[in-house]
């Protein structure tokens, strides 16, 4: 997109106007993108070269200790499963849900409508933090404190508003031609949604599905209040063990790269999503 | 709409599962909060009974409350500010275009993915006190002393946690910062190169008052992000030491979780609920005075 505006003089710029522009382009590469390098790097470091001066920034070598130690000595193989069954259960159900109420809300005319969407766009910013003790107090009473269920629900919810938003600008992008030309061949509303809308739909709905993917994948106050027996831990949470009276910071790294993972596979499947509708498509 | 009219059935019922989440798992619990936030429920006593306003009284007078209160509008405002200088640094550089701003305009979201408490993790590493990184890069510089730690006293690590919190922010502002500065039509930049104008006076005449709005968007949903973060303090700082990190989202997890009252954590949660709405309202009743002071003109 930069490249659209020569204009702004890149073609003109002066020598100094480039030296600045490329320190700052190389601090700005750095600093993003270091962190990462660093995660990766102490990954394959033993518990002594971690804590090495000066420190090698160099790998001398790649060492796969630390991440086999994450499943046989600290099971995050367990915590590993908890996630992906919280994750894809909770992803389902949302995007489900999300789906047929962003339907409704984009392509279909009822009274109510307009307060349930301003609803929505009220509930989506509601802190988590105070939802943490009435969640608390209800997952208790229904006996499911400490289940992957008391973190399954409250994540459906709270994914919800975001959710269909985001879903209603796809079904609001589908042209009305669509479906009048459905309507006068005699397709039935649940037709028009099953065989014309969700197809039409689908790009938008896997990005968002990851989008809550992300999200759940790595959430840590409601999971690190709510789970107190290890077998449940979700990977978030997991990364807690790593923290005895020292910090076995190889494991902890180890295991950072495998959540990390899947984020960034995501991420990258559908980063048109995240760059132009998510962070470039906030309306005001 | 083709499908507009006398859809109410259908619209009902298709609404009618995200309604019935929400109603349960977020208002009902809202509305349970402020009933308990009466009430003096502990998990260390039994039986609990109505008890007024007290809970809030006893918080009100509370120092450890203010100081509470306090840092976390010191964390908040820092990371606001330095989030968005930093997000609209980068999205003027992006804009401005270079050799890999393609990649990194496609990368630079990355930070943001990566879950939060990797975040803290990560950072804690750099910032540690003899090997990290970061810190042994600032020794041997000589711009810290040798026994410098970011961990011993209140304001370092709250700026340690600080850095964090920006680093995986400031790419989403930067972002919407950039989006919105592509948008601005490609004459008036032209014009503004004809004037002559130098880069300041074009990013502040011409390009600024056209991102403006997005910029206020960015300003709250930072501030909310911030005001409500806890993963990455809890991670790098837990508070400490002695509590000279504590916001409000970590007391109120602590109360509930480590010391068990309840109650108390509920009317807490309620206190810096309306303190956030409070300052949303507030800054929305300025903007919009403002606007209509320059209006009136």
């Amino acid at each position: 997109m930069a490249d659209k505006h020569p204009s702004l003089g890149i073609r003109y710029r002066s020598l100094k106007g480039k030296l600045v522009i490329g320190f700052f382009a190389t601090l700005l590469f750095i600093v993003v993108f270091f962190p990462f390098y660093w995660i990766i790097l102490s990954s394959f470091k033993s518990f002594l070269e971690i804590f090495e001066t000066p420190p090698k920034i160099i790998p001398v070598s790649i060492n796969f200790a630390n991440y086999i130690e994450a499943f046989t000595e600290y099971g995050i193989g367990t915590f590993i499963m908890n996630s992906l069954f919280v994750t894809i259960t909770t992803v389902l159900v949302t995007t489900i849900i999300s789906v047929c109420a962003s339907f409704a809300i984009s392509r279909l005319d009822f009274i109510g409508r307009d307060i349930f969407r301003s609803f929505l766009k009220a509930t989506q910013m509601f802190p988590v933090v105070v939802l943490l003790v009435p969640l608390f107090l209800m997952c208790n009473k229904l006996g499911l404190y400490g289940t992957r269920s008391s973190l399954i629900l409250p994540y459906i919810a709270l994914q919800i508003p975001v959710s269909v938003i985001l879903l209603s600008t796809y079904f609001a992008d589908i042209p009305a031609e669509m479906e009048e030309a459905a309507l006068i061949d005699g397709c039935s509303l649940p037709q028009i949604f099953f065989r014309i809308m969700l197809p039409l739909a689908a790009s938008g709905i896997v990005a968002v599905s990851i989008y809550t993917f992300i999200q759940v994948w790595q959430e840590f106050l409601i999971a690190s209040s709510f789970i107190t027996n290890h077998d449940f831990y979700t990977l978030t949470v997991g990364l807690t063990t790593f923290r005895g009276e020292f910090i076995n910071w190889g494991g902890l790294m180890a295991t950072s790269v495998i959540i990390a993972i899947p984020a960034m596979i995501l991420f990258s499947i559908s980063q048109d999503f995240f760059i132009n509708r998510l962070a470039g498509g906030v309306k005001e | 709409m083709a499908l507009g009219r006398k859809n109410n059935a259908a619209g009902y019922i298709l609404i009618l599962p995200a309604l019935i989440m929400l109603a349960v798992f977020v208002i009902y619990p809202m509305f349970m909060n402020i009933v308990m936030s009466f009430r003096n429920y502990s998990l260390l006593r039994v039986g609990d009974q109505n008890i007024g306003l007290q809970n809030y009284q006893d918080l009100i007078s509370d120092s450890r409350v203010w100081a509470a209160v306090s840092r976390t509008f010191v964390w908040t405002i820092a990371n606001v500010i330095g989030a968005l200088l930093i997000g609209m640094g980068s999205a003027l550089l992006l804009f401005a275009g270079f050799k890999g701003s393609g990649i990194i305009k496609s990368m630079i979201l990355i930070p943001w993915v990566l879950p939060s408490v990797i975040t803290g993790y990560i950072w804690s590493l750099m910032l540690q006190e003899d090997a990290g990184i970061i810190t042994y890069i600032l020794k041997s510089l000589g711009i810290v002393a040798h026994d410098f730690s970011w961990f011993r006293t209140g304001p370092l690590s709250m700026s340690a946690a600080i850095m964090a919190n920006m680093w995986r922010a400031f790419p989403f502002f930067s972002l919407m910062i950039f989006a919105k500065l592509s948008s601005v039509p490609q004459d008036y930049i032209e014009a503004s190169e004809l004037e002559g104008v130098s880069p300041w006076q074009r990013f502040r005449y011409v390009l600024f008052p056209f991102i403006k709005p997005t910029v206020t968007i960015c300003t709250y949903l930072c501030f909310i992000w911030s005001f409500n973060a806890y993963d990455i303090l809890k991670v790098m700082t837990n508070g400490g030491p002695a509590e000279l990190t504590t916001t409000m989202s970590i007391m109120v997890q602590r109360e509930a979780f480590q010391f068990y009252e309840i109650s108390r954590a509920s009317a807490m949660s309620i206190i810096m609920f309306f303190i956030m709405l409070a300052v949303l309202l507030l800054a929305k009743v300025l903007l919009a005075a403002k606007r209509r002071l320059s209006n009136g003109r």
